[in-house]
């Protein structure tokens, strides 16, 4: 093969006057840099920076931070949080905006993997069965929207027979769009408080070597083990696969009760739903920079049996708000198409394999049927439009604990 | 000797000096997070439109900002100064870190529109055309089109740094930023020269 020396030593010239220009430019030294020549790389880079630069300027979003921002950061915010029911920014003042809790919180009867997995034992076997009764159940009853007008579907139901069956509530029985019991075990405040300390501490050694030593002042945990992995960034979704019947099963079963714990349980209930590294993101978003362990109990003591769709927005995982507008999402009971993609080492999912998509039916106020939509959102009946943006629920399992945990609503309509 | 002031609900502090001193301010920010008044209001103008740049959403971006400096204030302990680093290059490595987890966290999960990348290589689509865009979304599309080692530096460069904070940032070497450094901005000419094309 033959080498052009001479080309080399023209592109590192190149390289060297671009590089030369931009610390010119960006040194602060009050220098202005010679005007390159338009063709060559530096003429290419000023005409780039003068059009960002531009840019930037003329956009008042992009000028610079909200004016207010450092005190909000120094009074222990670190999170802006902005008021869905105003459209504007809000101090997120906690004792202002939590409420106390408007229903009993049902006693726990057990935890909710195990509940989880019991469900998933028992039905496996008749999984698609069920999927196939559901939909012959729905035609015989004359379609979703007849059954959505009495009541929808439920989601506490036990058993291969009932499991899927619908339910037939009257709205004025379910005038918060769903009777269904989130009867899952809160996690103990002990239980968060450790999470909070270090997210990482449950995972296995050999996940990441000997777990960070929690200090509740640093989020380092996120920082440093972030820093460490280095994670592919995967361009796309791909076309995953449909999952086999024991994993639909067992996410169909997490998502009904996440949606039940949703509208019906408590703070501490729903946390179960979420991974330690989001327990410990939503809890230090609302605490000072300078906490204690004794500031995260007493947080947490505080908010821990409210009734989470009274908690205000800030408190709630990622995603979540579209289940407590006026609509009402269920999971489809059409949603046989459900996906599931590789997670691991993706979205910083350190100790997730899968991630698992699963379609949504939405109910309007009086509960009729107004759209279903599939694993990737796609409107199944009605636009998306009438969907409230349409979506999927997106759940990720835990190797280290076998469990799957909600992740996001996912919309593809943003 | 100028007095500043920065109010904030309960306290309040006074620049003793001018000109701006970032060892000192550091220095008394350990003590004190109040001292960290006159850092942030140097460089957050920086990282928000750093932030910005990349989310394209306001809101999430003064989220961002926020999230940033308070991990900045938590582990202001930690920083020492370096040879050929700066505090700026710190403060981006740790803006660098928090972007990059909230992108992992939060990224839409969605199919990649393939439309979206025929317009950056200069082939839009007649809806596309239609559809107004501002200048800044043009440019987040360009910066798209880099590959992710890339990008990074160009936005770095977009909020000013020097090679050597970069480099520093990045955790790369001088020359490893140099040498990426020239083939984006290749890229960048390649991409403008579309644009302009587009524009006539």
């Amino acid at each position: 093969m033959t080498m052009h020396p001479f080309r080399r030593r023209q592109d590192i010239s190149h390289g060297d006057a671009l590089d030369e220009w931009l610390n010119t430019r960006t040194s602060g030294s009050g220098t202005t840099p010679n005007e390159p020549e338009g063709e060559s790389l530096p003429g290419a880079a000023q005409e780039f920076h003068a059009w960002a630069d531009n840019a930037q300027e003329r956009d008042p979003a992009a000028t610079g931070p909200a004016d207010d921002l450092w005190n909000r950061i120094l009074a222990g915010r670190g999170r802006l949080q902005v008021d869905p029911a105003h459209n504007e920014w809000s101090d997120g003042d906690m004792d202002t905006t939590i409420q106390a809790p408007m229903v009993e919180r049902v006693p726990p009867q057990s935890n909710r993997t195990k509940r989880v997995q019991q469900e998933a034992q028992s039905s496996r076997a008749g999984g698609w069965l069920n999927a196939v009764a559901a939909a012959l159940l729905l035609l015989s009853l004359g379609g979703g929207a007849y059954l959505a007008s009495n009541g929808g579907f439920g989601f506490g139901g036990d058993g291969d027979e009932g499991r899927y069956a619908a339910q037939v509530v009257s709205p004025e029985a379910s005038p918060a769009g769903g009777d269904a019991v989130c009867d899952v075990e809160p996690l103990t405040t002990d239980q968060i408080v450790a999470y909070v300390e270090n997210p990482y501490s449950y995972m296995p050694d050999d996940v990441f070597g000997t777990p960070a030593p929690g200090n509740f002042s640093q989020t380092l945990p996120s920082i440093d083990l972030i820093e460490a992995v280095d994670v592919q960034m995967a361009p796309s979704t791909g076309q995953g696969e449909v999952p086999d019947d024991a994993t639909f099963e067992d996410v169909r079963s997490v998502a009904r009760q996440y949606l039940a714990c949703m509208y019906n349980g408590t703070a501490a209930q729903v946390l179960t739903f979420l991974r330690p590294q989001e327990i410990q993101d939503i809890v230090f978003q609302n605490l000072p920079v300078y906490r204690t362990e004794e500031d995260v109990r007493d947080f947490v003591e505080s908010v821990r049996d409210m009734r989470f769709g009274d908690l205000n927005p800030w408190l709630r995982p990622v995603g979540a708000s579209v289940a407590l507008g006026e609509q009402r999402i269920f999971v489809n009971p059409e949603s046989t198409d459900a996906r599931v993609f590789q997670a691991r080492r993706f979205e910083g999912l350190e100790d997730s394999d899968k991630l698992a998509f699963i379609g949504l039916e939405y109910h309007d106020e009086a509960g009729e049927v107004i759209g279903l939509t599939g694993w990737d959102g796609t409107p199944l009946v009605g636009g998306h439009e009438q969907t409230n943006g349409g979506g999927s629920l997106v759940f990720v399992h835990s190797e280290s604990t076998d469990t799957w945990y909600f992740f996001r609503h996912n919309s593809p309509w943003g | 000797v100028r007095a500043y002031r920065i109010e904030t609900d309960n306290n309040e502090v006074t620049r003793a000096a001018e000109p701006y001193d970032e060892v000192a301010w550091i220095q008394a920010a350990k003590c004190d997070p109040i001292a960290f008044a006159p850092i942030y209001e140097r460089h957050a103008t920086q990282v928000y439109r750093y932030c910005f740049r990349q989310t394209g959403d306001p809101d999430l971006a003064n989220d961002l900002t926020a999230k940033i400096f308070v991990r900045a204030l938590e582990k202001l302990h930690q920083y020492l100064p370096r040879p050929g680093a700066t505090f700026r290059s710190w403060l981006f490595t740790i803006a660098r870190s928090v972007i990059t987890d909230h992108w992992r966290r939060h990224r839409p999960l969605r199919l990649v529109d393939e439309r979206e990348l025929a317009l950056v290589d200069g082939d839009p689509g007649p809806e596309e055309v239609a559809v107004h865009r501002s200048e800044v979304e043009e440019l987040r599309r360009v910066l798209d089109a880099l590959p992710e080692r890339q990008r990074e530096i160009v936005e770095l460069r977009l909020a000013g740094l020097t090679t050597n904070e970069i480099a520093a940032a990045m955790e790369m070497t001088v020359a490893g930023v140099k040498s990426a450094q020239t083939r984006a901005y290749s890229r960048i000419r390649e991409l403008m020269t579309h644009r302009a094309g587009d524009a006539r």
